[in-house]
């Protein structure tokens, strides 16, 4: 492709992408990790732009932001590492403190959310959040739609008994037998 | 969009109703389009980050490939890149083994300072191994640019010397370094263990 054929491409991707790569971020990490991610995934899909699939451009950003997400969480954790052999830090931010909502219901969903392994929770969170199809998260993860569609039922079935678990309908604690005191 | 199952599972619906009712950015602003302009200008003007090929390692790998070009000939193990695509069709990093191995070729100690060279280096798991060539998901990237699936021409079974390239099995999880895109061999390309695993991340 023309070098102005690639910009051109580059400008429809962008535009297509660049909101749907924003939410992704805010939705996994802190503001200021999100917009260096973001900067960094706009720059594989210039780089790779003769092969971003036409029509599945979002389902593709999306895998590239995971996985350079993937890049700079591991980065981080290495860096704290590094510094806590210096210093006592604090511990590491909430990466969805910020969500702002004081919806309980929310708050409960998130918690339990937080407590599936995390490939359940990302295959939950593509297919609710993202809205992407089975085959497009089959995309994203490098996993089969079969092995999808298994984990993404397996996952909602997990959501539900945590939040069971969670949550006490009348207000007090569930007590099984043999757990008084 | 959302045709993801219709066996009509009320659980499963109201799960999903409860995960979009705690979607934590639902109320996202759009970024303003200069916002948007400085970002394409940013990605368009930033250098590529994938390290330069490492000149004497490189030299290294030649050496031993024509040190074992006898060899290689005899077995007649051919060893070529694959092709672009998965059988699934998505996009694809395509490596290649070096024409290394031997008798003449020798392994020195895997280190954290050898690692540290790569060009790639990924955790990824065999999904198919067909004809002759092995297809990884990339499971976490630990430095260079990389597709979501790797594919590496399959090792021979009778060649286990030192330097060969690497015998993979179906559905394990490897632990994969390279120099631009040859695979490297010599134990820095393994199994994914307890002491390969410190390996790297001492030096990723």
């Amino acid at each position: 492709m023309s070098v102005s054929g690639d910009r051109a491409r580059f400008d429809q991707v962008a535009a297509v992408v660049v909101e749907p790569l924003r939410r992704f971020l805010a939705r996994r990490v802190d503001q200021a990790t999100a917009d260096d991610v973001l900067s960094e995934t706009l720059t594989v899909l210039w780089r790779r732009v003769g092969h971003v699939p036409v029509g599945e451009e979002v389902p593709y950003a999306i895998g590239v932001a995971r996985l350079q997400l993937r890049n700079t969480l591991r980065a981080m954790r290495r860096q704290e590492r590094l510094v806590a052999k210096i210093i006592t830090v604090d511990p590491p931010p909430e990466t969805i403190a910020e969500a702002g909502s004081t919806d309980s219901r929310a708050e409960l969903v998130r918690d339990a959310l937080s407590q599936l392994r995390d490939v359940d929770a990302e295959v939950l969170r593509l297919h609710a959040w993202e809205e992407l199809t089975v085959s497009e998260m089959a995309e994203v993860l490098g996993m089969t739609t079969n092995a999808v569609s298994i984990r993404l039922h397996r996952a909602k079935k997990k959501l539900a008994d945590t939040i069971r678990k969670m949550h006490a309908p009348t207000g007090h604690v569930v007590v099984k037998e043999g757990d008084r005191p | 969009m959302r045709n993801i199952r219709n066996d009509g599972e009320h659980d499963d619906n109201q799960v999903v109703a409860w995960m979009r009712d705690a979607d934590p950015v639902s109320d996202l602003a759009p970024l303003p389009s200069w916002q948007l302009e400085r970002l394409k200008e940013t990605a368009m003007t930033t250098p590529t980050t994938t390290p330069a090929p490492v000149k004497s390692r490189r030299r290294l790998i030649t050496v031993a490939g024509i040190s074992a070009a006898a060899a290689a000939a005899i077995i007649g193990g051919v060893l070529i890149a694959g092709p672009n695509t998965t059988p699934g069709g998505g996009a694809v990093t395509a490596l290649s083994v070096p024409d290394a191995g031997g008798p003449a070729a020798m392994c020195a100690e895997v280190t954290p300072q050898a690692l540290e060279s790569s060009t790639l280096a990924f955790r990824g798991t065999v999904t198919s191994i067909r004809d002759g060539l092995v297809t990884f998901r990339v499971d976490e990237v630990f430095t260079g640019d990389l597709e979501q699936a790797v594919t590496v021409p399959q090792g021979d079974p009778d060649t286990q010397v030192d330097g060969a390239a690497p015998v993979f099995q179906d559905g394990t999880t490897y632990l994969v370094s390279t120099t631009d895109d040859v695979i490297r061999t010599c134990g820095q390309t393994g199994e994914e263990t307890a002491a390969l695993d410190t390996l790297y991340s001492q030096a990723f």
